[in-house]
């Protein structure tokens, strides 16, 4: 049975693959037969011409043999289907108009969703480029009040030692340092790592190896390991740079090794990966043997093959609560979460790029939907082309198949060119959004997306195709033959209505969409960030840690740069901080005098800055009570400190805001001395116009203890309000670092104006998407609503015409055709107003002080959409009032 | 009606005899069409132009195969064989035709 399956496929597939090659041999064999037959009547005595006429004849019908042979070989399928595809092609040529604005609408419509997809493929669908991905695990400790925490080193090494559904485990940590020797001095960010850490993602070496025990420990050799790019940039890849000395932060390092190109981990950070090195070099530092000290280690697993998400939490959750009985001080409510390294990655874009690409799909269905109501008025004009095929004995699956070629021809027009539109448009939409998605960089147009733009495109050629070839089945021929040809199919107008119905309901939930995304950012630019961000350049400072160790020196150096740039005549004014607005700012733990203490877990948190005196004058932060600092506060004054507003509210509820001034705070985990709270300032939103606001404290950056004057000291932000355009500054700012320390590099230069755009980009991206979207869907309503309409009036002129003969007014018309354009469109919009309070919900993460169900939203869009409508109705209503009665039953 | 049942027949007729005869050696169409005529003379007339359809039907349905092949007297021709299937179907078919014979038979011995 099998095998004869097999022969039946074989023989159908060579008369697919080789039509013109079986034609030959079909002909070759009748031939050859007809040939001999003339050579045996020859020998028999026959004349060659008679012989001829007499073989033929005794063959009985030739052509018809051959047709007969080729109906049992399927030819006659595919020679209809040629014969279909090239009557489609005719009927384009013949009707290239509206041909035209099919294939365009579905090419932009099909591209649309191709770019849309192809992004959403390199950001969500792609494997991470490391072996098994998917049991690769980001570890964080989790307390009452830190979700998603970094973890300490003694907490991992118990984990480590205790877990049983792990292959490995590893801590990484973020670096920044120096690269010196040759040109400028470039800084350069990168890990000190476990050594497990290669291992455990599955990453092997370009060149050269991972750390060793020898250089993994304290007072080990310095050893590092280059990432490809780095590789690349600093050496042209150059194989032979494995045990080379290069300088690093001022400290002399050899590499040992290289890691291949793709090499692919920013997990919990977004800092470049270009420099790796030993972490077990620190293990003897303080910071990395307290169990309540949290350096910044981001740690990442490996799950054994076939353990689950579930059980490796559950193994952690064991280690960390005997963690908890073990060193209660420290350890008590820590618990720890886990989640897949993609997740960590992507996890925050996850629903907006489900929002995104159920927008495009809105459009192609809204896009399918008005070219299936094209189709039906083309087939309505066709009714009588076809019930005069039926009657000259068509058959209707014939028909039927006839019709879908044509119409699957359109789609697959408009599909190819939708494969261009969004290949161009993924570039565009790549590059715009690099800054503000991850894993950008793998947009390409793969299998998956062109699996995706053929499914799509196959969809919306059988959307809009079996309507109207269902439609041509339903047509009764007699009627259709003696109406010659005007006679409409009465299930077509209901059809059609619905076709609108179901565009305006789409597109009022799209459109809802849009406004409540439109309306969260016109509130989000206007939040006060609590400062002036205009005329104000902000850079980063970073000190070598091997020169700049003492503290008086680094606080020197840094005066130094900062009377410098003040002494620009274009600068008003200028300060330091450890963290500008969207530079860097760090929660630290602090007490109250007078306060009990609590333990370290449970201890408040407040971001906290050191400052040189000019830092509110130069951002404008306003000063709500007391005063900000000075240049009295200096090392030797009394220790001061400035609180926020929101510090005051949490704090000091019932004294906010005057007599909280003179109560003492301090930082334990910092420079642990009391401070008096001199000041209460505005509260700054520092990172994001739409983030949670914390509670802030500010301390004189000359008021700190010598040792953390060093540490803190080797990494400032500058902040330099200018009299002129900020971005002018840049080159002679930079002169000024350069004449107090030419091996200080400088980075993130740019105003704050531009670090405030980049915040909110992804929202003005997700905004003109969705907003470009709904502009689209709101031009293809229009579109429908005119053609149903024109079509109705058309297909009741007689009718019209009669009532105006009658007596109606031409206003009455008008209301009459506007009425039923306003219906469809109400009818629309009742069910797009449920949709929209539908999908309203998943755009919840995206809105900004609106809610989904933002009742004026849905109101002024129901109106808009409804007066699309009108407008869309207008044309034809207008043209329905001209109708003349006489010409119209005359013609009758 | 009555005219397409009979067509039915006579092709289904035509196939079992192709078939029987290709059970014994591989043939070319010439010759299945010779052969055809020796043994049923003048009482089943069998043209090429039914021949050859029924020839690439029995193929279509994977009963017998074909293949380009030079005869003795280096003619180029195409070569029918029987397959398994095609056996198998001949001994169904002949079974069939046995007992439809033998009733067809009987009856009109009665009448």
């Amino acid at each position: 049975m099998m095998a004869r399956l097999l022969d039946r496929l074989r023989v159908g597939a060579r008369a697919l693959i080789r039509p013109g090659r079986v034609e030959q041999d079909l002909h070759d064999e009748l031939r050859g037969h007809l040939e001999r037959h003339i050579e045996e009547l020859i020998a028999d005595g026959l004349p060659a011409d008679v012989a001829r006429v007499e073989a033929l004849r005794m063959f009985g019908g030739l052509a018809q043999a051959e047709e007969a042979c080729r109906d049992v070989r399927g030819f006659r399928g595919l020679a209809e289907l040629r014969q279909d595809v090239r009557y489609g092609l005719r009927m384009m040529r013949r009707t290239p108009g509206p041909a035209a604005v099919i294939v365009l609408t579905l090419a932009l419509a099909v591209g649309a969703n191709t770019a849309l997809f192809s992004l959403f493929d390199a950001v969500l669908l792609k494997a991470l480029p490391l072996p098994n991905p998917d049991r690769l695990v980001v570890i964080t400790e989790e307390t009452p009040t830190v979700r998603g925490g970094p973890v300490s080193y003694p907490d991992f090494l118990d984990w480590r030692a205790r877990q049983t559904t792990f292959e490995d485990l590893a801590v990484s940590m973020v670096i920044g340092g120096v690269l010196t020797g040759g040109g400028e001095p470039e800084r350069v960010f990168g890990r000190a790592v476990s050594r497990g850490f290669f291992a455990t993602l599955g990453s092997g070496f370009e060149i050269g190896r991972t750390f060793s025990a020898a250089e993994d420990r304290p007072g080990g050799d310095r050893a590092v390991i280059l990432n490809h790019a780095l590789w690349q940039r600093h050496y042209h890849g150059d194989r032979g740079v494995l045990g080379r000395p290069v300088n690093y932060s001022g400290e002399p390092y050899t590499i040992v090794g290289v890691l291949p190109a793709g090499f692919d981990y920013y997990g919990g950070s977004n800092a470049n990966n270009d420099i790796f090195v030993a972490l077990g070099r620190q293990a003897d530092r303080p910071y990395m043997q307290k169990r309540d000290s949290h350096p910044g280690l981001s740690a990442v697993g490996r799950m054994k093959p076939g353990v689950t998400l579930a059980q490796a939490t559950a193994d952690l959750t064991r280690v960390a609560s005997s963690l908890a009985a073990e060193y209660p001080s420290t350890n008590a409510r820590v618990g720890v979460a886990l989640r897949s390294l993609l997740d960590d990655y992507v996890g925050d874009v996850r629903q907006t790029m489900w929002v995104l690409l159920a927008s495009a799909l809105f459009v192609l269905t809204i896009a399918c939907a008005n070219v299936a109501n094209l189709l039906l008025a083309r087939s309505g004009a066709r009714t009588r082309e076809v019930a005069m095929r039926l009657a000259l004995g068509a058959g209707r699956w014939r028909i039927l198949r006839q019709l879908l070629t044509e119409n699957l021809l359109l789609a697959l027009a408009g599909g190819a060119l939708g494969i261009l539109v969004g290949w161009w448009g993924s570039r565009a939409l790549a590059s715009v959004a690099s800054r503000t998605l991850p894993r950008i960089d793998g947009v390409a147009l793969d299998w998956r997306v062109v699996g995706f733009t053929l499914g799509t495109t196959g969809f919306a050629g059988l959307c809009f195709g079996l309507l109207p070839a269902w439609q041509a089945m339903r047509i009764d021929v007699q009627p259709a033959l003696k109406e010659g040809g005007r006679s409409i199919v009465p299930a077509s107008h209901r059809l059609r209505d619905a076709l609108v119905v179901a565009e305006i309901a789409l597109s009022l939930a799209l459109v809802v969409g849009a406004t409540l995304l439109l309306r969260s950012f016109t509130r989000l630019v206007h939040v006060d960030p609590g400062y002036d961000s205009r005329d104000v350049l902000t850079l980063r400072l970073r000190l070598p840690d091997a020169q700049y160790q003492d503290g008086a020196r680094v606080a020197m150096t840094l005066h130094d740069v900062l009377a410098r740039i003040e002494s620009l005549p274009e600068v008003d004014r200028a300060c330091l901080a450890t963290g500008v607005p969207f530079g860097r700012m760090f929660p630290d733990q602090f007490e109250i005098d007078g306060r009990p203490v609590l333990a370290s877990q449970q201890a408040p948190l407040a971001w906290t800055q050191w400052v040189t005196p000019g830092y509110f004058d130069t951002l404008r932060i306003g000063l709500i009570a007391g005063r900000t600092f000075t240049d009295a506060d200096s090392e030797r004054a009394a220790l001061v400190a400035v609180i926020d507003e929101e510090f005051a509210r949490a704090q000091f509820p019932g004294n906010y805001p005057v007599s909280l001034i003179g109560r003492r705070i301090r930082f334990p985990q910092t420079d642990d001395r009391w401070r008096t709270i001199v000041g209460v300032v505005g509260h700054v939103r520092h990172n994001a116009l739409d983030e949670p606001a914390h509670v802030q404290a500010y301390g004189p950056y000359d008021q700190l203890a010598p040792a953390w004057k060093a540490e803190i000291g080797r990494a400032m932000d500058v902040a330099v309000r200018s009299r002129v355009d900020p971005s002018a500054l840049r080159s002679s700012i930079k002169a000024q670092v350069r004449a107090a320390d030419p091996d200080v590099p400088l980075s993130h230069v740019r105003t704050l104006t531009e670090a405030t755009s980049l915040s909110t980009a992804a929202r003005v991206l997700n905004l003109s998407l969705v907003g470009g979207f709904s502009l689209a869907a709101l031009l293809l309503c229009l579109v429908g609503i005119y053609g149903v309409m024109s079509y109705a009036v058309a297909s009741r002129t007689p009718e019209i015409g009669l009532r105006l003969a009658l007596g109606a007014t031409p206003g009455g018309v008008l209301t009459l055709v506007m009425t039923r354009g306003i219906r469809l469109a109400v009818t629309g919009a009742v069910i797009g107003v449920v949709l929209g309070a539908i999908v309203g919900r998943f755009l919840d993460a995206m809105l900004y002080s609106v809610t989904a169900r933002d009742p004026l939203t849905f109101m002024v869009v129901t109106v808009l959409l409804i007066a699309v409508a009108a407008a869309g109705s207008y044309v034809p209503a207008r043209r329905a009032m001209r109708i003349d009665p006489l010409v119209t039953l005359r013609h009758e | 009606m009555g005219k397409n049942k009979t067509a039915e027949l006579l092709q289904g007729a035509l196939e079992l005899l192709v078939l029987r005869l290709l059970q014994s050696q591989p043939l070319n169409g010439w010759d299945i069409m010779r052969r055809l005529q020796l043994i049923s003379g003048e009482v089943l007339t069998v043209t090429a132009g039914s021949l050859y359809p029924a020839l690439h039907r029995l193929e279509a349905r994977g009963l017998v195969s074909a293949a380009w092949q030079l005869s003795e007297n280096n003619r180029r021709a195409r070569v029918y064989r029987i397959t398994a299937a095609g056996r198998r179907q001949l001994e169904t078919e002949r079974e069939v035709w046995a007992r439809f014979s033998g009733a067809v038979n009987a009856l009109l011995r009665k009448a």
